[in-house]
């Protein structure tokens, strides 16, 4: 094996110096200025009525990227769930109980942290925020909660936690299946119902993504750091 | 030197360098961590490209891709610790250059 | 709800429902979600291929909005054709993990989870033959991946999770490269929809270097020599249903967005020279590939090797499109009959060998002697396989060999016909070693409690259909013709 690593060693040394010459000449090759799509983005947005052109842009222009990026978030968490090396784990123990400080902080920071996910989804509409955002802020929620102590789920195998991971998705393919039977196309919101629609599936999404970090973090955690700690 | 350029130039550098780390490092950690090198050098790229925009404010459409592409990042970690941690468990391995002892884990 | 022109998007969103519920209808009921899935997503890919067929291709526009604004699906008769592919490769393998994981209950839980995952492959399968839209593709191969990984280490074992390591990281590599070259391209035309650059491509270096960072980066995905180096042991050591997948689909998923990059949008020589790189490679993916298959000990190894090699033929349509558009119809005509064939007999080979591994209990080749005796319509199966493999007549397989050696003769480069008839021999020589020993006439012990009917049978089903494909070739070429690429070149009026 020992000798087999040297001529790799060259490699990549070669594909790094290659990206840097030829991606920097291509780069170098632009003009200065270029508008892209931002122009259309931009009048196609004040005609849908979402006020922040880049959520119009994920959730209504190009929805069906956002439809796909949700699969791949639910598909990571059942493949990290399909990892996990005993079937029990995540409903270990995973760290003792919290001291007074960690306790008193969370007992302050959870509570505020759930708010702050329900803002940023709501606020989503019409400046930096959405659904990814406040389901991040849930998800770290349930990480410290467990962490110190104060929530020990049952995780896996529970029908309930599946729901919850599944609920956003099944909800977007709902709402994404619903203009067909109206004449139009998948994703095609009809006009007067856009904004409530877009707000349903965002809190949904938010519960499922909160879970989906949840049990990433729980799926790998619980394997090493077991019962076994007091 | 323009504002785009600096960040562009800064995404290619980072890319670049993932790119070395991804396929020098033998620790499968280090590999993780590369590619995430070059997942914010492209990130970085996109951002700073599309910010050319003579009429003032950036183009969303980069912005969307590097939100979608984030969360796609997210999951590729997500499951590439997962294996590394699952195949250390399983041959006390951190590396793909040796070999696991016969047997193993089967 | 007029489901005709709904088809695009249904074919996506099926599978993707069946995968969310399969994930809460619990181990028990999820494979009857799958297989419900698998017959729906079967009958809409059926009759996508027929209204191809009577009206011509379409665009689907996601969301209404239309490019270049929102995201369209292009139905077109090569869509039509892999989609139905992957629809009947997908039933059958549906149908066998029923028996297969049964029998199969090593780690148990991570096998729980093989049906949501299969059927997230099959939805990105299904997303990525559909879709027009360069960025889109990044998402479509990042789902393929993720789920192609995991169900790789899904068995759980060492070597299973050595090879879903390896293919994890030359996933990322091509990932990362991919959006990359999509970054520079956007940067250079402003646009995303295949369609709109086809039309509006001009000569530039930043979206040359972008368009060929996003060849480079599909061309390790569909594992062409020499980024081949993760695929052997990753289809090698995965669960069989899932190796039959791998080989038979997801390498042409990858491929399908080259043919597309290469044939229709970019103008010819837009990347000079590349075309004329791809063939090479692939003449070199078919001695290796089968040189490699030859010497290989273990059953899904040689399998495994032989995919190597048969993606090779993959890639001579593109030095073969430079010689007018008599030239190009028959190669395309040939390579989408190739991806046919190796698709039902190379999920036929996988099927069978696992069938086979299952009754001895081991996977050595030389300790396989006598299967014919006490499972001769599993060893029918596998011979049959490999007939449409060598290219024998009979068989699908002969006629792409056919298709495009006629292809090759009439470009005037004959040399490529050397390669396709090398080839044809070197898979004789590597399918008569694994034949030779099965179809020997010794008794033997084998584990009759394992074999279930449906893995005897199956895999001989799927052979078959590969055989009798030869039937279905002007099918074939009628839907090459209502394909975008022959269209665009002017081909089809």
């Amino acid at each position: 094996m020992g000798d087999r690593r040297r001529f790799p060693a060259l490699l990549p040394l070669l594909a790094s110096g290659g990206v840097l010459a030829f991606v920097g000449r291509a780069v170098l090759a632009l003009p200065p200025a270029a508008n892209g799509l931002a122009v259309e983005m931009r009048d196609g947005a004040k005609a849908s009525g979402i006020k922040n052109v880049v959520t119009a842009v994920l959730l209504d222009f190009r929805g069906y990227d956002t439809l796909l990026e949700i699969a791949v978030l639910m598909l990571a968490t059942v493949a990290v769930l399909s990892l996990r090396e005993d079937p029990a784990a995540l409903s270990r123990r995973i760290a003792g109980r919290a001291g007074p400080v960690l306790g008193a902080l969370t007992r302050t920071l959870a509570p505020l942290m759930i708010i702050v996910a329900g803002h940023l989804v709501w606020v989503g509409s019409s400046e930096p925020g959405g659904a990814f955002q406040g389901g991040a802020v849930l998800g770290a929620a349930g990480i410290l909660l467990v962490l110190s102590g104060y929530a020990q789920p049952a995780w896996a195998g529970q029908r309930i936690v599946r729901w919850v991971l599944t609920v956003g998705l099944l909800a977007f393919i709902g709402v994404a299946l619903y203009p067909m039977f109206g004449g139009g196309s998948l994703l095609q919101y009809p006009a007067e119902s856009r904004k409530s629609l877009i707000l349903f599936i965002e809190i949904l999404l938010t519960l499922s993504i909160g879970a989906s970090i949840l049990s990433l973090f729980l799926a790998s955690a619980s394997a090493t750091a077991g019962g076994e700690r007091p | 030197m323009s504002t785009y350029l600096v960040y562009t130039a800064g995404g290619v550098l980072l890319y670049a360098l993932g790119t070395y780390g991804l396929l020098a490092k033998r620790h499968l950690i280090h590999k993780v961590i590369s590619a995430n090198f070059m997942g914010s050098g492209v990130f970085l790229i996109l951002i700073g490209l599309g910010n050319r925009s003579p009429e003032g404010g950036p183009d969303p459409v980069p912005q969307a891709m590097v939100l979608t592409g984030i969360v796609v990042t997210v999951a590729l970690t997500a499951l590439g610790l997962a294996i590394v941690k699952r195949y250390y468990t399983a041959t006390g391995l951190d590396n793909l250059d040796d070999e696991p002892s016969a047997g193993g884990d089967r | 709800m007029n489901v005709l022109a709904q088809l695009p998007g249904l074919l996506v969103v099926v599978p993707l429902a069946g995968a969310a519920i399969s994930f809460v209808a619990g181990r028990r009921r999820a494979p009857h979600v799958a297989l419900a899935t698998a017959l729906t997503v079967l009958a809409l890919a059926v009759a996508l291929a027929v209204h191809v067929l009577d009206d011509g291709p379409f665009r689907y526009q996601v969301g209404g909005w239309g490019a270049p604004l929102g995201i369209d699906l292009v139905a077109d008769g090569a869509a039509a054709l892999f989609l139905v592919l992957t629809a009947i490769v997908g039933l059958v393998v549906t149908l066998y993990a029923t028996a297969y994981f049964r029998t199969d209950d090593e780690t148990a839980y991570g096998h729980g989870l093989f049906w949501t995952l299969w059927l997230f492959m099959w939805t990105s399968l299904n997303a990525l033959f559909l879709t027009g839209d360069v960025f889109n593709v990044y998402v479509c191969l990042e789902l393929v991946g993720i789920s192609a990984v995991t169900l790789v280490t899904i068995g759980g074992g060492a070597e299973a999770l050595r090879a879903g390591a390896r293919y994890l990281f030359a996933s990322m590599l091509g990932a990362m490269t991919y959006l990359l070259g999509v970054a520079l391209l956007y940067a250079a035309t402003g646009q995303l929809d295949m369609d709109v650059l086809r039309t509006t491509l001009v000569a530039d270096t930043t979206a040359a270097t972008g368009l060929a960072l996003m060849i480079a980066a599909l061309v390790l995905k569909t594992a062409l020599v020499p980024a081949h180096f993760w695929l052997p042991a990753a289809h090698g050591s995965a669960p069989s249903p899932v190796s039959a997948v791998l080989s038979s689909l997801v390498v042409k998923g990858s491929y399908f967005v080259i043919l597309r990059l290469m044939l229709d949008v970019m103008p010819a020589d837009y990347l000079p020279g590349v075309e004329i790189v791809l063939g090479v490679l692939g003449s070199a993916a078919i001695v290796w590939g089968s040189v490699q298959a030859l010497l290989q000990t273990r059953i899904k190894q040689l399998v495994a090797y032989s995919t190597v090699a048969q993606i090779g033929y993959l890639f001579l349509v593109f030095p073969l499109a430079r010689h007018g558009a008599d030239v190009l119809t028959l190669a395309l005509t040939g390579v989408l009959v190739h991806a046919l064939s190796h698709g039902l007999a190379k999920a036929g080979l996988f099927l069978g060998a696992g069938s086979l591994m299952t009754r001895f209990g081991h996977d050595r080749i030389a300790d396989m002697g006598g299967a014919v005796r006490s499972a001769p319509a599993l060893t029918f199966g596998v011979a049959l396989a490999g007939v449409t493999m060598m290219g024998l007549p009979p068989s699908g397989g002969f006629g792409a060999k056919w298709l495009l050696v006629s292809a090759a003769l009439a470009s005037g480069e004959w040399w490529w016909a050397a390669v396709l008839v090398t080839g044809g021999l070197l898979a004789a020589a590597y399918m008569f070693r694994l034949l030779s020993v099965l179809l020997k006439d010794t008794p033997t012990e084998l584990h009759a409690s394992k074999g279930d009917a449906r893995t005897e049978w199956l895999p001989l089903a799927l052979a078959l259909g590969a055989v009798l494909l030869v039937l279905a070739i002007p099918l074939v070429s009628n839907l090459a013709a209502a394909s975008n690429v022959l269209i665009h070149a002017g081909v089809t009026p």
